[in-house]
């Protein structure tokens, strides 16, 4: 690990101040805000990071989960996963983003890892955790290993020539479904944006991946209320049972009403470049009745565009069996 | 001096001994990684796991009659002195290796240095003020710490190389396989991802907080009794675990204990006596408060 300067921010401005110094807030960032630390450390024992700056943010006060006057959640970022999966409103509103948390991870890495660090977690790329090989998002343009090499787990949607790396997080794919609000205050001030435009496609600069710039600190995320009579639910498959990432996961947020589906809200984790929300399923659901053929065309819908690599074409077909299913045992309950 | 660079040879061959012995461990570990990511058959895991040690008793006499000789303070027998520790220290695997350490280092660099008695018996929680070292103050099982630490000191080598309480154990040291699982404010932790510095102010408890001999935590007692251990390397983690799994949200089924408890590998595979020791304690706790 390189060596590095460790500050404790006691208010939003300080991490602000600290954190605008640097030249990026993306890959190479030389000043690194802290929380719970299950990733950066991860990568700083690694060599990926190298930040010569922690600003150690836990003691901010974004550590609360509060109700809001129109029904929907807010979270800070410094809120433990546990907390957060936890959490009576959650369980009860937002089942999809307590099932995801709880499906990620050990209860060690939830009781350490915060919100806003999963939303920025990397992705499990063994070329991108190996400083030794090409990685175009850990330095870039030196070429992806990937395409060419051990690519089982890794994206087949919105993936470039550059990049083919996976999002890992649970949390995202939930939070991308539930369609979450991602509140970030700057130099600038504050600004929030819906989560499907806070994380970035590799294209060809796969080290950028948020619209965070240097100074930038995720203050909380917002949960619109719950869609009334709806429910939400997330499957997820992997190569183990427990502490795993996903292969394919789904997250399903759908209302059913006489027969028919009102309203349904599709993402996909484990096979997307960032968190996978698909509008193409979810139009494919909206109005028609919750059978197994239709479940089957918006599984079909959400893989369309999927680019298969060398040795994850399963996916394809696994994530639409995924998917499917998840929307059967959805509105099976309903 | 042919005394001293016969010792210092049988030092050299001590030091070449543990390190081919901790390089092979090291190897051994890596292979048994990837094997479990790719879910390799029983056989691997147990052709891993059962290596061919190197005779690391001999090593021990050897280190210790070169670290007593040199100092001029030979005893009658240097060898049940050792172990005695009446004059020295008791010998454990863990101060033998940092003493061997020592030995290594000047072995390689020329006669061994005459304080290296009083070197060894460094304090290492009242290191000097070296460069880019900060003031931390600990907690540790209702205890107050202060040491000088690098940024970089996880929570876990804090604990075992400045503490000096090596009951947490390093596995992976990547969060992944939970041998260094401690609480921090009740809650289970990977110590190994903690940077120790972030940690001032909480109340961190080990293994060593959690039970002593003659008075084990009930989880403790059910280890023993339900032999849920074999190596014992992870057993530590596995404990701090399942005492923190008692007062979390968890299922009644064995199903809910063995998700709950995903996060510390047993390399030996004593899963399922774990499961039985935490399920019974779970059991008596729940006929208690029925009764």
């Amino acid at each position: 690990m390189k060596t590095f300067e460790l500050s404790r921010a006691d208010d939003p401005g300080q991490a602000i101040a600290a954190g605008a110094k640097a030249t990026t807030a993306q890959q190479g960032a030389e000043i690194r805000f802290i929380a719970g630390g299950t990733n950066l450390v991860d990568f700083m024992k690694l060599n990926v990071e190298t930040p010569q700056t922690l600003v150690d943010i836990t003691h901010l006060p974004f550590d609360k989960i509060e109700a809001l006057p129109d029904g929907g959640l807010s979270i800070g970022a410094v809120v433990r996963n546990s907390d957060l999966a936890y959490h009576p409103v959650v369980r009860k509103n937002y089942a999809v983003l307590s099932e995801a948390l709880l499906s990620g991870a050990s209860v060690q890495l939830r009781n350490m890892a915060t919100t806003a660090g999963n939303l920025l977690q990397r992705t499990r790329c063994m070329y991108f955790r190996d400083t030794a090989m090409p990685c175009n998002k850990r330095q870039p343009g030196s070429g992806c290993a990937a395409i060419t090499g051990i690519n089982r787990g890794l994206a087949i949607l919105g993936t470039s020539e550059h990049c083919i790396a996976s999002n890992p997080s649970d949390m995202n794919v939930a939070m991308a479904a539930l369609e979450a609000t991602i509140h970030i205050r700057g130099t600038k001030g504050e600004r929030s944006m819906p989560i499907a435009d806070f994380h970035l496609l590799p294209g060809s600069t796969p080290e950028r991946e948020t619209v965070l710039e240097p100074g930038d600190l995720i203050t909380h995320v917002t949960l619109p209320p719950p869609a009334p009579g709806s429910r939400s639910l997330y499957l997820k498959l992997r190569d183990r049972t427990s502490f795993e990432f996903a292969l394919a996961s789904a997250a399903v947020v759908v209302t059913v009403a006489g027969g028919k589906i009102t309203r349904a809200r599709v993402a996909l984790g484990g096979v997307g470049t960032k968190p996978w929300r698909s509008p193409e399923a979810e139009a494919e659901l909206t109005g028609q009745s919750a059978t197994p053929a239709v479940f089957q065309k918006a599984a079909a819908a959400a893989l369309r565009d999927a680019k298969p690599q060398s040795q994850n074409g399963f996916k394809v077909e696994l994530a639409k069996r995924c998917l499917a299913h998840a929307l059967k045992l959805v509105t099976q309950t309903a | 001096m042919a005394k001293k660079s016969s010792i210092a040879s049988l030092a050299r061959m001590a030091v070449t001994l543990s390190f081919s012995r901790r390089c092979g461990s090291f190897l051994r570990g890596l292979r048994w990684r990837r094997c479990r990511k790719t879910n390799s058959s029983n056989n691997h895991l147990k052709r891993d796991f059962f290596p061919t040690k190197p005779p690391i008793k001999i090593v021990i006499t050897i280190c210790e009659e070169a670290l007593v000789s040199d100092q001029g303070k030979t005893p009658e027998d240097p060898k049940a002195e050792a172990h005695s520790g009446s004059e020295f220290r008791r010998t454990t695997r863990r101060t033998f290796l940092s003493r061997l350490g020592m030995v290594g280092l000047l072995a390689s660099a020329g006669p061994i240095a005459s304080t290296l008695g009083e070197q060894s018996d460094i304090d290492p929680a009242q290191s000097p003020d070296l460069e880019n070292t900060v003031p931390v103050t600990l907690r540790v099982n209702g205890k107050k710490y202060d040491v000088r630490i690098d940024p970089r000191t996880t929570l876990l080598d804090c604990l075992r190389e400045h503490l000096h309480l090596t009951g947490s154990k390093k596995g992976c040291d990547h969060g992944q396989c939970g041998a260094c699982t401690v609480h921090v404010n009740g809650r289970r932790m990977n110590s190994c991802l903690c940077l120790a510095a972030m940690y001032q102010g909480d109340e961190i408890t080990t293994i060593e907080g959690v039970g002593q001999p003659g008075k084990l935590h009930p989880i403790q007692e059910a280890f023993v009794a339900h032999d849920a251990y074999q190596c014992g390397y992870c057993t530590c983690g596995q404990i701090m675990s399942a005492v923190a799994l008692l007062t979390e949200p968890c299922g009644p089924e064995d199903a809910d204990v063995k998700e709950l408890m995903s996060g510390n590998i047993c390399r030996c595979g004593a899963y399922q006596n774990i499961v039985a020791a935490i399920q019974s304690v779970r059991q008596s706790a729940r006929l208690g408060k029925a009764g």
